[in-house]
């Protein structure tokens, strides 16, 4: 049963966020008999509320507060991510991807590069290793743990057969947090497609419906959805006293906290540090040498579309159609550094005619249009670097409807993501061109899913937010719980780390509370 | 989805939609209209909304699709811009681009006269939002989906699990995920 408790009840740990990292955090604490309040600004859907339709559901689950981007962002939507319970394990396409071991040392990997502050993490992939295994595990990864691979779907086999032909190896559907069999109560992927509008039967891993309730019926979780955060409270020595937030009519309440574990995503996340700055939190909670913020970082995203010679339906099946992998690896000569995963995506027809050509219309352009059973496309996911002018900050003037500073958000594509990104679409083009692709269309990427480092671990403090254990310099209680710790942001899409992360965190925590360390 | 998130923004308050509607009134003194295109929508600018719909027809032709969805971009163009005046100025403003130069309306001239006028407002912030507003409109709509292939929603089909999802059939080789 679902635990209720009182405002003034500090016994708890609050939790801010309901995703990948504080749903999973949330989750792991309850399951120790931590007792946590779990603060979600989203609504909470159920499956029924999915439904196949990408425009409704993109206005149901998307964080569409005023933000504003400026650099190379949509100016009105800088980021895609979630304002719902399970945040943006709703509407993700379930690549558990793990980085390479040596990634986690990209200043040594690839060395000092210009307009970049590259750094190594001060934690290690063995250090993550466990943690990886047991986040596979919890999230049922097709192609681990004995579970098979699911079976390929066309837009995968057109990518698979042209990478072949060129001598790519590393092929597969991906490791893929969908159930290929039925497990832990949800049944097997049924193709549906629709992946990023919310998996309506569940095959695929939310916490929304996984860690959420599992949490809720171990009698340790009390789960608050609508509920904006909009600062934190503290006592004279900086301990964190409480968090304070306006519920779905407005009304402002103040939970009182044992600690705070805050994974709100990258933009909010620091967002709240900022806006809960004090007389002894002069420039927010943990900016004591101007962290917060800095060091924005998505990954480096952009699509081709192929006109085949037959039909491939693309629509048809799981969204992430399979990855090809052999571009991951750093290599010289390439021009840039790090690598990319191609990864096949369908698009829908609004984003088909959105994306060929950015002006295209005309009879022609129709034509191309009518043809869309014909379409294959697929993404390049790569990494991007670390450029402390890449950041959130507060709007000097605009506020929410909470009165509070909307956060701005500063990105500029590095030379070396620009490099990066044209040598992908080469070889996407290419993989197309060996299948007998009878035109292509590179399209630019929409605003970023993934969203990273604004409040990056270090093991000095002069050089990030946060500790390796994710808790803030400067505070006793507070910890960053989710994407924003990245140092990098590696090859790899980020949940399965963030997950693994949180697990992490979680038992850490345990253990410091046992010993009555915080 | 994205331009509809961005224009989300826009929205302005009712004296906006006054202004419109009188400048739509003068409007309509002025501008004698004799169109075969059906434009049913009570509108106070029926130049306008005739014009946008032959717009977005020209834009994306499909010619087996009958002149309701492209009616539906010009009437929802119009009932927006009736509580946004910028939009409504730009609306009215590229119209009045598309008009300039010829002894016709440019919705009353030939198929040639009127892509040579688009061609010359290729890109501009009025050619943008139209062809927004086109691709939203129509390629959102089942029956236009049904024209290109799209199956759309599934799950009350049980996904695509049993109904071709892995059933391509002219690659040079087999393939099977590993």
């Amino acid at each position: 049963m679902s635990r209720k408790y009182e405002f003034d009840d500090s016994s708890a740990v609050v939790v801010i966020g309901s995703g990948a990292g504080g749903g999973v955090l949330g989750a792991e604490l309850a399951f120790q008999g931590i007792d946590v309040v779990c603060l979600e600004a989203g609504e909470r859907l159920g499956l029924a509320d999915f439904v196949n339709d990408e425009a409704l559901m993109f206005r149901k689950l998307t964080w569409l507060d005023p933000r504003e981007g400026s650099g190379d962002l949509n100016p009105g939507l800088p980021a895609y991510i979630c304002k719902t319970v399970g945040g943006t394990t709703v509407h993700w396409t379930a690549l558990a991807m793990r980085p390479l071991a040596d990634e986690f040392a990209a200043l040594t990997k690839y060395g000092a590069i210009d307009g970049a502050k590259l750094m190594d993490w001060p934690i290690e992939y063995k250090d993550l290793t466990r943690y990886f295994a047991k986040a596979e595990f919890k999230m049922g990864v097709a192609g681990t743990n004995n579970w098979p691979y699911h079976p390929g779907s066309n837009n995968y086999k057109v990518l698979e057969a042209g990478a072949r032909k060129l001598g790519y190896r590393e092929i597969d559907m991906g490791h893929l947090a969908i159930n290929s069999v039925a497990r832990d109560g949800r049944p097997p992927c049924r193709q549906i497609g629709f992946c990023k509008s919310g998996c309506a039967i569940g095959a695929k891993w939310s916490t929304l419906y996984t860690e959420i309730p599992k949490a809720e019926a171990s009698g340790h979780f009390e789960l608050r959805p609508e509920s904006m955060v909009v600062g934190l409270n503290h006592a004279p020595d900086g301990r964190i006293t409480g968090v304070v937030y306006a519920d779905k009519d407005g009304v402002i309440h103040e939970q009182k906290a044992r600690a705070v574990c805050i994974a709100a995503n990258s933009i909010e996340t620091p967002r709240l540090l900022l806006n809960s700055a004090s007389s002894l939190y002069p420039d927010g909670i943990g900016n004591a040498n101007g962290h917060v913020g800095r060091h924005y970082m998505r990954h480096v995203f952009a699509g081709v579309a192929a006109l085949m010679p037959g039909p491939v339906n693309f629509h048809r099946g799981i969204q992430q159609a399979g990855s090809i992998s052999d571009e991951r690896y750093h290599q010289a000569g390439r021009g840039f550094a790090s690598g990319y995963h191609m990864e096949g995506a369908p698009l829908s027809p609004e984003r088909l005619a959105s994306v060929l050509e950015p002006n295209g219309w005309g009879r022609d352009y129709a034509e191309l249009i009518e043809q869309y059973t014909n379409f294959s496309a697929c993404l390049v996911v790569g990494e991007d670097l670390p450029d402390p002018e890449n950041r959130v900050q507060l709007h000097a003037s605009r506020k929410d409807s909470n009165g509070l500073p909307i956060p701005t958000i500063h990105y500029q594509y590095h030379a070396n993501s620009v490099a990066m990104r044209e040598h992908a679409q080469a070889a996407v083009n290419d993989i197309y061109a060996a299948i007998g692709a009878k035109q292509t269309f590179n399209f630019g990427a929409p605003p970023a899913t993934h969203n990273l480092g604004t409040c990056r671990m270090a093991t000095d403090e002069k050089e990030g937010v946060c500790d390796p254990w994710g808790q803030v310099f400067g505070t006793s209680n507070l910890f960053i719980s989710d994407g924003s710790q990245f140092v990098s942001s590696t090859t790899a899409n980020p949940t399965l780390t963030i997950v693994a992360l949180a697990i992490r965190q979680a038992e850490q925590l345990g253990r410091r509370f046992v010993q009555r360390e915080l | 989805m994205f331009q509809k998130a961005r224009s989300a923004d826009d929205g302005l308050g009712s004296p906006a939609r006054r202004k419109l509607l009188q400048a739509g009134a003068l409007l309509i003194a002025l501008v004698s209209t004799h169109s075969r295109i059906a434009f049913s929508r009570d509108e106070a600018d029926p130049h306008l909304g005739q014009s946008l719909q032959q717009l977005a027809r020209r834009l994306f032709p499909h010619d087996q699709l009958p002149d309701e969805p492209y009616g539906e971009i010009a009437s929802s163009l119009v009932s927006r811009a009736s509580t946004d005046s910028k939009l409504a100025g730009i609306l009215r403003a590229g119209v009045a681009q598309l008009d300039k130069g010829g002894l016709k309306p440019w919705m009353n001239r030939d198929e040639a006269s009127q892509l040579a006028a688009i061609n010359r407002i290729m890109g501009s912030e009025f050619f943008r939002l139209v062809r927004s507003a086109c691709i939203e409109h129509l390629y959102r709509n089942k029956e236009v989906w049904q024209l290109l292939g799209y199956q759309g929603s599934s799950v009350e089909f049980g996904g695509y699990v049993d109904r071709g999802f892995d059933d391509i059939d002219w690659l040079p080789t087999r393939s099977k995920a590993k």
